[in-house]
């Protein structure tokens, strides 16, 4: 129990800010623990305190990061108990490939609602949660549901995820989308203030016609293998890291026409971040990711190769955050400007917060 | 008395903000005082709120038959509570009655006129341990020369309460509007809200009915039914406020002149949160979403496919709000977090910055 607590203190003493502009300014870093990555490993919600965490965004448009969701936790005893309204899942069958799918009108999740549940057994934390969405426009015979599971832990210095991707599909009235079985999973070992990690995903889909018959399919697949060091000193956190990432798509088409193309990239990026207390009251957190000598994406047909760089242009990314904490609520958000691909280099009144969140700690 | 008394200062200290920006950035959560409805002015102390807004809430139909995004909480108000002997009275200018506001939206009647000059007069007095209260509804505009328009209104509020429950009722007893040949009736409309309090937990549940009847060479003839039973959890600490609930709401709105009939069951669920940031910040936000029920149905007879539609469960309906309020002494300045960021009727974009920082603002000097 007394590890659980270290652990739990030592993943927390910088996270009194958790939201979804936290991670993203902070790169999405693996060894991150947050309100958002409950989501892909359910065991977190036991290393956060209750809260209640309100994500704004859009209704309708539904991409994943720009829509509006909330999430709620309430202990039971040694168990936690969680609801999320309106998370975007990029679950193991990964919603976001219906958009390569071409079907028309094809939508994302519609008010997906996922069900937490987290218990304390020793030293060691499990979490599980359910991922649901269902929409049926019964006029225009247009379908949309998902559904998946999640599966979560942490021990010690260990922690594992697993994510199964039960149903993903969409019927358009015309072509069907159905996402085949997805799987994704993940490790970590925290040795000392270095941070070893593994992941990996499986997803794919077919789209088919009327008469049921196929008319493309694809393949994905990623693997992930990473260290990271963090330096913490004065509650402050400074971490660098490197991972190896390999991934495979391969889409055939059988009708109209038959064709086939498969893209393979390999890529090493490096990745550097901070989590500064600026203040009592402001944090300040940023990262820069870019691919470092090995950067290349290859992509053939059956004759033929189409495309390939090695090494590839750039991929540069930083991000600017930053976190105003009043007692127990943090108001979370990225410098407007500052963040993504398209990122100018302007910090003024006109661009200030974006992607803002709100989180109350019990 | 003296446990009343602290009851009473604990439900205020964090509610102290009755504004258009603070019923919105909490969801517009069925549990939170409606400062219009008489049971309710003894709620805190007497105050003078004035809402920022637009004079007119802009084109309610620009053509027949087009729907329009014209926001009854769009235009600007002022409200007035203050003591007369054992009880208080209301005063309230600009509100646009929100049954009378949206019938009109929906009637399709080219360019009609909302509510013109609404005032509303209120009056509520303490008896027995409960507070019992009425109001009164009026409009009336009227162009006399040219092409001949007029529009009035008229409704009454009743309401009384006590610690354990409250029953409100609104009663439209006049909507008409008139220009040229065109003539709009809205019918009788009646909107029964009513409460209990169990500890922390409260229930609630409404009942409206409502209609009008259109005469413009096309006619109609709607009438809406609507039911709802919400519950909500409220949870305080440490001087903050959490709260989470869920209903079931279901809906009729049938034509029997258009030979349409819309039928919804819905099943929201919304979390909100009221926290003291500092003594001088308040913030506020909330998120609400469809689960499990989210249906819509439109019939049309005879059956017309390009217009019927049929959703069950329907599309994403998550929406986000937020809000803050600023304490200077007596005097509080409510505001959404940027008109931007939070509903209704849904969010757009995600920021904050100098140009849509605070929106829909009110200003309250608590006496």
């Amino acid at each position: 129990m007394k590890k659980v607590l270290v652990i739990a203190l030592a993943l927390a003493s910088v996270n009194a800010f958790a939201s979804r502009a936290r991670v993203q300014a902070l790169g999405n870093s693996p060894q991150l623990v947050d309100t958002q990555t409950v989501y892909s490993n359910p065991a977190d919600i036991l290393v956060l305190g209750d809260y209640v965490n309100f994500e704004s965004g859009t209704t309708t448009g539904g991409a994943e990061n720009a829509n509006a969701e909330g999430m709620i936790t309430r202990s039971m005893g040694d168990s936690k108990l969680g609801l999320g309204l309106g998370h975007q899942y990029a679950n193991a069958s990964v919603w976001r490939l219906r958009g390569l799918s071409g079907v028309a009108g094809i939508v994302n999740q519609q008010n997906p609602v996922s069900l937490f549940y987290g218990v304390k057994t020793g030293d060691m934390l499990i979490g599980g949660s359910l991922v649901y969405s269902n929409y049926n426009d019964k006029q225009a015979g247009i379908k949309e549901s998902s559904n998946g599971l999640r599966l979560g832990l942490r021990t010690g210095n260990w922690d594992a995820k697993l994510g199964l991707g039960l149903g993903n599909n969409f019927d358009g009235g015309a072509d069907k989308f159905k996402g085949t079985l997805g799987v994704s999973g993940g490790v970590g070992y925290m040795m000392d203030d270095v941070y070893l990690s593994g992941a990996f995903e499986l997803a794919g889909f077919k789209v088919e016609n009327t008469t049921g018959a196929e008319k493309s399919n694809f393949d994905g697949s990623s693997l992930t293998v990473g260290a990271l060091k963090s330096v913490k000193k004065d509650g402050n956190e400074l971490f660098y890291g490197i991972s190896l990432v390999s991934a495979k798509r391969k889409t055939s088409t059988t009708l109209p026409s038959v064709t086939e193309s498969t893209t393979t990239t390999l890529a090493l990026p490096l990745t550097v971040g901070m989590e500064v207390d600026a203040a009592t009251w402001l944090t300040l957190r940023g990262s820069v990711t870019q691919s470092t000598l090995i950067n290349s994406s290859k992509t053939e047909s059956a004759t033929s190769t189409s495309a390939e760089t090695a090494p590839g242009a750039n991929n540069t990314i930083a991000a600017i955050g930053a976190g105003l904490k009043f007692n127990k609520l943090t108001l979370d958000g990225s410098l407007q400007g500052l963040t993504g691909s398209t990122a100018t280099q302007d910090l003024n009144g006109n661009k200030l917060l974006t992607t803002v969140g709100v989180t109350y700690l019990f | 008395m003296k446990n009343l008394l602290i009851i009473a200062i604990a439900l205020s200290t964090v509610n102290a903000f009755a504004s258009k920006a603070y019923y919105s950035s909490l969801g517009g959560s069925i549990h939170l005082a409606d400062k219009y409805s008489p049971e309710n002015f003894f709620e805190g102390s007497e105050y003078f709120t004035i809402e920022a807004g637009l004079q007119t809430p802009g084109t309610l139909t620009a053509l027949t038959g087009l729907a329009s995004t014209a926001n009854a909480n769009a235009t600007t108000e002022g409200q007035l509570v203050k003591s007369v002997g054992e009880g208080r009275v209301s005063v309230l200018l600009g509100h646009e009655d929100t049954t009378i506001f949206y019938n009109r939206q929906n009637s399709g009647v080219a360019l009609i006129q909302a509510q013109q000059n609404p005032l509303e007069l209120g009056y509520a007095m303490k008896w027995d341990g409960f507070v019992v209260g009425a109001g009164l509804i009026y409009s009336k505009y009227e162009v006399k020369v040219g092409t001949v328009e007029s529009e009035s209104s008229l409704g009454l509020r009743l309401g009384i309460s006590n610690q354990l429950f409250y029953t409100a009722a609104k009663l439209i007893l006049e909507d008409k509007y008139s220009k040229g040949a065109t003539t709009y009736k809205g019918a009788t409309g009646i909107d029964l809200l009513g409460g209990m309090n169990f500890g922390s937990t409260s229930v609630h549940a409404n009942i409206v009915s409502t209609g009008f009847t259109v005469n413009d060479g096309a006619t109609a003839d709607s009438k809406t039914n609507k039911y709802s039973v919400n519950a909500v959890e409220k949870i305080k600490k440490d001087n903050n406020e959490f709260f989470y609930g869920a209903g079931v709401v279901q809906s009729v709105v049938e034509d029997t002149k258009l030979k349409n009939k819309t039928t919804t069951l819905n099943l929201p669920l919304i979390i909100g949160l009221e926290a003291v940031a500092t003594n001088w910040l308040t913030l506020r936000a909330s998120v609400s979403q469809d689960v499990l029920l989210s249906d819509s149905k439109f019939e049309s007879t005879p059956v017309n496919p390009l217009t019927n539609t049929n959703t069950s469960p329907g599309l994403n309906s998550t929406k986000f709000a937020a809000g803050a309020g600023l304490t200077f002494n007596k005097v509080t300045i409510d505001g959404l977090i940027a008109t931007a960021v939070a509903g209704p009727p849904a969010a757009t974009v995600q920021d904050i910055n100098t140009n849509n920082l605070l929106s829909s603002v009110a200003v309250t000097y608590n006496f």
